[in-house]
């Protein structure tokens, strides 16, 4: 069907189903003001925050501008104990002396030193003891991994500098690795990661904020890379003069021991949450959640990472939101705003919410919006996802799709590719709650401190936004057939 | 006494007969306007610029400067115009004068080779009033304990007296040296007790010179903007003491030569000091064009002092209240039919001495061919008995006008029956600058706490009713300022 025959077909089967005496939101549409987002997004993006990293002084100041706004307009605290949903991060610091890798054979083992003859980032700093026989597996193509038995061993991949790492890395763990060891390119000049090394040495023993790592230990795919060094003496122990054929499994057995300093410390973080109770007392107990992560990656040596994008416009999308529905009133059943931190370190804030959710007593969340990237690129261009080609494809992206034309956007483009990539994710996978991710895609200043104010499209968010509304003034029917 | 002649006696009593006439009320506006200030939008604002995040908006520092973007993204909001050009943050300069503890530096460089560099706030200390950018290098020459006995026939020209600190009285010892030529003094601990004489303050000093003071930028101190450089004094501590004696033996007499050179490095940061600070100014236009070239100023300070001891200082009542009213007051008057021009001006630097509001008078943000005819001005309106207003100049007071009469006549209105006098206060707010550029001023203050200027002066212990209707209270003032003659 055209998007248009669409609309004419749908608009009055929602326009049936929604009861009559229920308010119209042209009046709360009309409060959605592109001059009003630019302000909001002018404190939000301002250096003075300095990129709001997870966590920093910028994020908690960010946490209260958005709290003062939803007191202002009186919108009933979302949390336990009032605003802010805290959960902790732990700040994890290497125990370099019960972190060590060895290569075995039945003779033999030689003990690898971390940071030297081996090392991986902070992202891969876990608890965790693997000892698995090496599979070799050629720069780690598609090829490489047909008809090989991975289940239970360690893939063992050359990395080239430009390939992307990702690929391999998917191969690997979808067949049943227990981890990757990265190979230095025998053809390159430098170390695997080169300069990353400091970087990461660095950050392991400063302590990276992250999921609290689990004392008893992760049993979950993770990677680490090897020094030149190291791949010498593996490949003189393994017997071999030069690599054998991809699908070789390696009399040497890789033993893989991380180990994070108990002591490392925790630092509590903030989700902001807002309730805006619903007026029908069988509908009241649904709650519509509306979400957009409120951090960014904060500042390096080359500058602030303003994030006024990513996800400034979210974040402001939300804000103007809370106000159009504080003009309009209740809506039917309840509906939660709420700002997740921790996005930019993996998803964290919605990873904590959605597997320990608060919600008034007998309330449930009955499906989610997440916004993220909203003001740039073509200002007809909106992605969504889950797409009709996506397993989870669901009502909420046909409601989105039928609405879009009537703001600007007369097609809403693929975004399956990100279906990973942000907090709709967590809600999807912990909840088991149909979900819809609005995005208006990447751009050439995305993770970038080119990401600023001047470049944004306020009419953008101001008309994603009033698609929101009306996908919330879509979800009053009596039954949500999602 | 005398009273202004509009302020006769007889007049008084007409005055009072004809109140509600002469006191005119706009009606319907006036009302809406009223309602529009409300008490939850006023918590929420205090809440947030009285927030821990944001340090006690010491000036300068980045609290202050998100409590300005705060206040500038609220005004835009509500659709005040921007009172300085396109924006709404007017920025002025102070002088942070701080050591850069990097730069900063003792070192003893001894003729045998050997060296150390004693490390400020360890190894010695010197004032924060004796910040300066400059490096003294010279011979240590052993003075005793620095009598005029002691130096007496010693060279001291060009080299650094070391003494031994005893009851000499500080200033008496450093004149006699630097009198006898030295460009440095630097005093180790008591040849007795083996301490410094009064570490406690030397140590508090030290300190002021690693987290800086502000003076504004006009009243350069003469021995920073003449750039004569000051005499070089130093106290080493114990530490630094041992590392100076480790150089050298320990047979000292007055006149000794230590063979050690001292290198009294002491510098400021890359940017000389100067720090930009902000004050925020929005426009409400008058919709009469006699008297739209007129401005009604209302201002608060927003700054506060930041962190003293270790503990933040979150200032709410002084002055997020004041800060809170005014904008409460900006959504109440931004559909009320104003005559003459608004202007609500949020100043910093209050706690420093004022310098934000001077900083206006001395470049007003005012639309050009208008000028500022009144200041109401708000500090500390959220504390104390709900009644109890203050408010100067009195009728006892040189400057006593007819916007405190004003104010005293409408005040019932919104709850106070009565306001008290705050002379006593009337030079120790930014109402006192305003006054000093020709205009009647208002101040009305709700007195001074138990919590004033401490770390508990904290948002749980505002009555934002109380704001609210202060609020109530200066917008019916400016009602009544609306009038064709105001007579002030």
């Amino acid at each position: 069907m055209t998007k248009s025959l669409l609309l004419a077909v749908l608009t009055p089967v929602l326009a049936a189903a929604v009861p009559p005496g229920v308010a119209s939101i042209d009046g709360a549409l009309e409060v959605i003001d592109a001059a009003r987002i630019r302000a909001d997004l002018h404190f939000i993006a301002s250096d003075q925050l300095e990129g709001r990293d997870t966590p920093s002084p910028g994020l908690r100041l960010a946490a209260r501008y958005i709290r003062a706004r939803l007191e202002r307009l009186e919108w009933e605290p979302g949390a336990a104990d009032g605003y802010f949903y805290e959960y902790d991060l732990q700040s994890k610091q290497i125990d370099e002396s019960a972190t060590v890798a060895s290569l075995v054979t039945d003779e033999d083992e030689v003990e690898l030193t971390w940071g030297s003859d081996w090392i991986f980032s902070s992202r891969r700093l876990l608890n965790r003891d693997v000892t698995a026989p090496l599979v070799y597996m050629g720069t780690g193509g598609q090829e490489d991994f047909e008809d090989v038995d991975l289940e239970g061993k360690v893939a063992l991949v050359v990395g080239k500098a430009d390939v992307p790492w990702w690929g391999a890395s998917r191969r690997a763990e979808r067949s049943g690795a227990a981890g990757l060891v990265w190979l230095p390119d025998p053809d390159g000049d430098e170390e695997l990661f080169g300069s990353r090394w400091e970087e990461w040495r660095e950050s392991c023993r400063k302590g990276s904020p992250g999921w609290p790592a689990d004392p008893v230990g992760e049993d979950r795919f993770t990677s680490c890379v090897l020094a030149r060094s190291t791949a010498n003496r593996l490949w003189k122990l393994a017997g071999l003069a030069e690599p054998p054929a991809a699908g070789t499994e390696l009399r040497v057995r890789f033993r893989d021991v991380r180990s994070v300093d108990p002591g490392s410390p925790r630092v509590g973080v903030e989700n902001v949450c807002g309730l805006w109770p619903g007026s029908d007392p069988e509908l009241a107990d649904e709650v519509v959640l509306v979400s957009a992560h409120y951090d960014h990656v904060g500042r390096s040596d080359r500058g602030i990472y303003n994030g006024a994008d990513d996800n400034g416009s979210g974040t402001v999308a939300l804000l103007a939101l809370a106000e159009a529905l504080a003009e309009h009133g209740p809506l039917r059943r309840t509906v939660m705003l709420m700002w997740v931190s921790g996005e930019e370190k993996g998803l964290l804030g919605s990873r904590a919410w959605s597997l320990d959710p608060w919600l008034p007593e007998g309330y449930r969340a009955v499906c989610n919006v997440n916004i993220d990237m909203v003001g740039r690129n073509a200002p007809d261009s909106l992605l969504v996802t889950p797409s009709p080609e996506h397993e989870k494809y669901n009502g909420m992206t046909r409601l989105a799709e039928s609405l879009g034309e009537l703001e600007g956007f007369p097609e809403l483009g693929n975004a399956d590719a990100y279906y990973r990539r942000s907090d709709h994710y967590m809600f999807e996978e912990n909840m088991g709650i149909p979900i819809c991710f609005l995005f208006s895609d990447v751009h050439e200043d995305y993770h970038q401190p080119t990401d600023t104010v001047d470049k944004i499209d306020y009419d953008k968010i101001r008309r994603v936004t009033r698609l929101v509304l009306r996908m919330l003034d879509g979800l009053q029917e009596d039954q949500l057939d999602l | 006494m005398r009273l202004p002649a509009l302020m006769s006696p007889a007049l008084l009593t007409w005055a009072a007969l004809l109140a509600p006439a002469v006191a005119p009320s706009s009606g319907l506006p006036l009302e809406r306007a009223l309602a529009d200030i409300r008490e939850r939008p006023i918590c929420s604002d205090v809440r947030f610029l009285a927030d821990d995040a944001l340090e006690g908006r010491d000036t300068p520092s980045r609290g202050l400067q998100v409590a300005a973007r705060y206040i500038a993204a609220r005004l835009e909001r509500i659709g005040w115009e921007p009172g300085v050009g396109e924006g709404y943050l007017q920025t002025w300069s102070l002088e942070h004068i701080a050591v850069d503890p990097d730069r900063t530096s003792l070192r003893l460089e001894a003729e045998t080779g050997a060296a150390h560099t004693l490390v400020f706030g360890d190894d010695y200390l010197f004032s924060g009033w004796e910040v300066q950018d400059h490096l003294a290098e010279g011979p240590i020459v052993f003075c005793g304990e620095g009598t005029r006995e002691d130096i007496d026939g010693i060279d001291l020209r060009g080299a650094f007296a070391l003494c031994y600190d005893s009851d000499l009285h500080a200033n008496s010892r450093r004149n006699t040296v630097r009198r006898a030529g030295a460009v440095g003094l630097l005093v180790v601990p008591n040849r007795e007790t083996g301490t410094l004489l009064h570490e406690d303050r030397l140590r508090r000093l030290a300190l002021l010179a690693l987290t800086g003071r502000v003076e504004s930028g006009e009243e350069r101190r003469p021995d920073m903007g003449g750039r004569a450089p000051l005499f070089h004094q130093a106290f080493l501590t114990e530490s630094g003491a041992r590392a100076l004696f480790d150089l050298v033996g320990s047979d000292l007499r007055p006149g000794t030569r230590l063979g050690v050179v001292a290198r009294d490095e002491r510098r400021l940061p890359g940017d000389g000091g100067v720090v930009e600070v902000e004050n925020v100014c929005a426009l409400l236009p008058g919709r009469d064009p006699e008297l739209a070239d007129e401005v009604i100023l209302v201002s608060a300070h927003y700054d506060h002092v930041g962190i003293i001891g270790g503990e933040i200082h979150n200032g709410a009542d002084d002055n997020a209240s004041g800060t809170a009213s005014l904008l409460a007051l900006a959504e109440a008057l931004v559909e009320f039919p104003v005559r003459r021009t608004v202007m609500l001006l949020f100043v910093s630097g209050e706690e420093k001495g004022l310098y934000g509001s001077q900083a206006w008078a001395r470049e007003p943000t005012l639309p050009e061919g208008s000028r500022a005819i009144c200041d109401i001005n708000l500090d500390m309106v959220g504390r104390n008995e709900p009644g109890e207003l203050y408010v100067t100049p009195s009728p006892a007071h040189r400057a006593y006008n007819g916007l405190v009469e004003l104010a005293t006549r409408l005040a019932p209105l919104e709850g106070f029956a009565e306001l008290g006098s705050a002379d006593r206060y009337y030079d120790r707010s930014d109402h006192a600058v305003f006054a000093g550029m020709g205009m009647p001023v208002v101040f009305l203050f709700n007195g001074e706490h138990a919590d004033y200027h401490r770390p508990s002066d904290t948002t749980d212990k505002i009555d934002c009713d109380k704001i609210r209707r202060v609020s109530r209270l200066v917008m019916r003032m400016i009602d009544a300022l609306q009038d064709d003659d105001l007579g002030l």
